[in-house]
């Protein structure tokens, strides 16, 4: 019996932290995307299709953004992903509107989360959005910007 | 002085309102007329998105072409640069996957294989090359467009290149056309003008573009969205109204306060729908700060005294006319009639006085309010105006506060005005 329980905690230790790897190398995926695009495909799925990917996005953006997103604006216009220390990012918008419909997109690689700075000028707001925290409104011009990297820089740390 | 009570009134009642998370959207259900209904079916007026964010992502985009090099590529023509930035941004190396266009001018691909020819490369080498090279994306970009406006014309060319097609065939015209031709009079340094302050013009007050491109024009900041907020607002208001019929009272305001602090996570899907009206109110239109003032009142009103007062329904009144009239002198009559109640932060949370109107106010009036929030662009009617229209200012006349009571000068149930 003592037997039979200590293999049991050793099998359910390994399958834990299996699951975590498996998770934590699922989200270290994304990196592949780096100097790619979102719609191009790495080991057969886009990065907007990636289990990691639409998670964190799901989790990140609220409802309606995400669909936005997911079925609109990540199928329209992008930018190639760059990547600076940890941080990806991409530009994304939508067709024939890209100055006035887009958003950043940043995937925090060693942090595993996802962050957007979401502008729509119909809203007149400007949003960030951080996993875990409510959307911050940053005014209708606060995430235009030539220096993409500044937003996360800006916002990321608020 | 009245711009630094104002700000500091501002600072206290958003303190307020942050920590007491009021049920502040009965707002809503507070009955309003049949009338408003109607207001709210009138068609906007639209044009070009507020001004300021256009201004914006215009020089955005302009620096990121200057270091991209499509700027330079096009020789800092207007219109280019216009149609890269209304196309992608500016951003050199943009795709959409799914229309197959390419480059800052997103280049179709139907044209693909002709311009690799044209420029001795393979198509695919053609394709990775528009991307990096700017003087290649842009002389595409001047191709496509040359083309579109020698067969079209100008005017259809463009709007044919923005892919406005059905527009362009239904109207004759497309709104991408006025946006690239603002666009280009503010890339040409002009464009955006001054507010009119010829109190005899019809278009007193509002902010106006002009250039040789777009001409004149003019528009009213935020209140050129007066439409869509009214219609917005008869929509959250009926929304409400549903939803107090649909659960108990109690229940209802429970959920209120619990959506109030908390995201859309979790709630049922029919309320997620007047959680977004309210937002849509709330966040797009340039009345936030008369929704704080309005939950700082009700806060500290009891709740029998607010259903039983008129003020509120005095104040969507005065939305009415501001949404209706929708000419910044009667917005400013009737708001700077309004004024506002003296809140006693630091003696006992109570109101004195109440909304006034017809009079003009020798104190702050709501017109103060919310010129302090638009930064002065609904423009301000100094107190005291009697309601008569001033000429537009740029920022509020200062006045320091007086005292505990926030110095606010109030016009009295009987016509006498005192300080606090």
């Amino acid at each position: 019996m003592r037997l039979f329980s200590t293999l049991f905690l050793v099998f359910a230790l390994m399958v834990g932290c299996g699951a975590v790897s498996a998770q934590s190398e699922s989200f270290s995926d994304i990196k592949k995307w780096a100097n790619k695009f979102g719609f191009d495909k790495v080991d057969g799925v886009t990065l907007w299709e990636h289990p990691a990917f639409v998670q964190a996005m799901r989790e990140t953006l609220d409802a309606a953004h995400f669909e936005t997103f997911m079925s609109e604006w990540s199928q329209q216009v992008s930018t190639m992903l760059t990547l600076k220390g940890d941080i990806l990012n991409t530009f994304v918008c939508k067709a024939h509107a890209c100055n006035s419909d887009n958003v950043n997109i940043f995937i925090d690689l060693k942090q595993q989360q996802a962050y957007a700075c979401w502008h729509q000028r119909e809203e007149g707001e400007d949003y960030w959005f951080a996993l875990g925290k409510a959307r911050k409104a940053v005014g209708p011009t606060g995430c235009i910007t030539a220096y993409p990297y500044e937003l996360f820089d800006k916002y990321s740390k608020e | 002085m009245k711009r630094g009570v104002a700000t500091y009134l501002m600072m206290v009642m958003a303190a307020l309102i942050n920590i007491s998370a009021v049920a502040c959207l009965s707002f809503f259900f507070f009955p309003v007329s049949q009338a408003f209904a109607t207001y709210a079916d009138h068609q906007p007026k639209r044009f070009s998105k507020p001004v300021p964010a256009l201004k914006a992502e215009i020089d955005a985009s302009i620096e990121l072409m200057r270091r991209n090099g499509i700027y330079q590529a096009v020789g800092g023509d207007p219109l280019l640069l216009a149609i890269a930035f209304h196309e992608s941004g500016g951003q050199l190396g943009a795709i959409n996957p799914k229309g197959v266009a390419y480059c800052a001018f997103q280049i179709y691909y139907t044209n693909f294989k002709a311009m690799a020819s044209q420029n001795n490369m393979s198509e695919g080498q053609f394709k990775e090359q528009i991307l990096r090279d700017p003087q290649l994306c842009a002389a595409m970009g001047r191709q496509v467009l040359n083309y579109m406006i020698g067969r079209y014309g100008r005017d259809k060319g463009i709007c044919r290149y923005l892919g406005q097609i059905t527009e362009l065939n239904e109207t004759g015209t497309c709104a991408g056309l006025k946006e690239i031709n603002l666009a280009m009079d503010v890339i040409g340094g002009g464009g955006i003008g001054d507010t009119n302050r010829d109190i005899e013009s019809p278009n007193y007050s509002r902010q106006e573009i002009r250039g040789p491109n777009s001409g004149t024009q003019s528009y009213l900041n935020c209140q050129e969205d007066s439409f869509n907020f009214g219609r917005a607002l008869a929509l959250a208001t009926q929304a409400g109204r549903d939803q107090k019929d649909a659960v108990a009272e109690e229940q209802y305001y429970k959920e209120l306060y619990e959506e109030t602090l908390g995201g859309e996570e979790g709630l049922p899907m029919h309320r997620k729908g007047f959680h977004n009206l309210r937002g849509e109110v709330r966040t797009t239109y340039c009345i936030g700060l008369v929704y704080d003032y309005m939950r700082l009142v009700r806060l500290l009103l009891p709740i029998d005294a607010y259903l039983a007062s008129a003020f509120l329904e005095m104040v969507l009144e005065t939305l009415l006319e501001y949404l209706c009239e929708f000419v910044a002198t009667s917005v400013n009559n009737w708001l700077g009639k309004i004024c506002l109640p003296t809140v006693k932060l630091f003696e006992a949370l109570t109101i004195d006085g109440g909304f006034e109107t017809g009079k003009g106010c020798d104190g702050a009036s709501l017109a103060d309010l919310l010129a302090v929030s638009s930064n002065a662009s609904m423009m301000a009617v100094p107190s005291g105006s009697g309601g008569k229209p001033l000429p537009p200012v740029d920022s509020l006349p200062m006045q320091a506060p007086d005292g505990p009571g926030l110095g606010f000068r109030m016009r009295l149930p009987n016509g006498q005005t005192g300080t606090q």
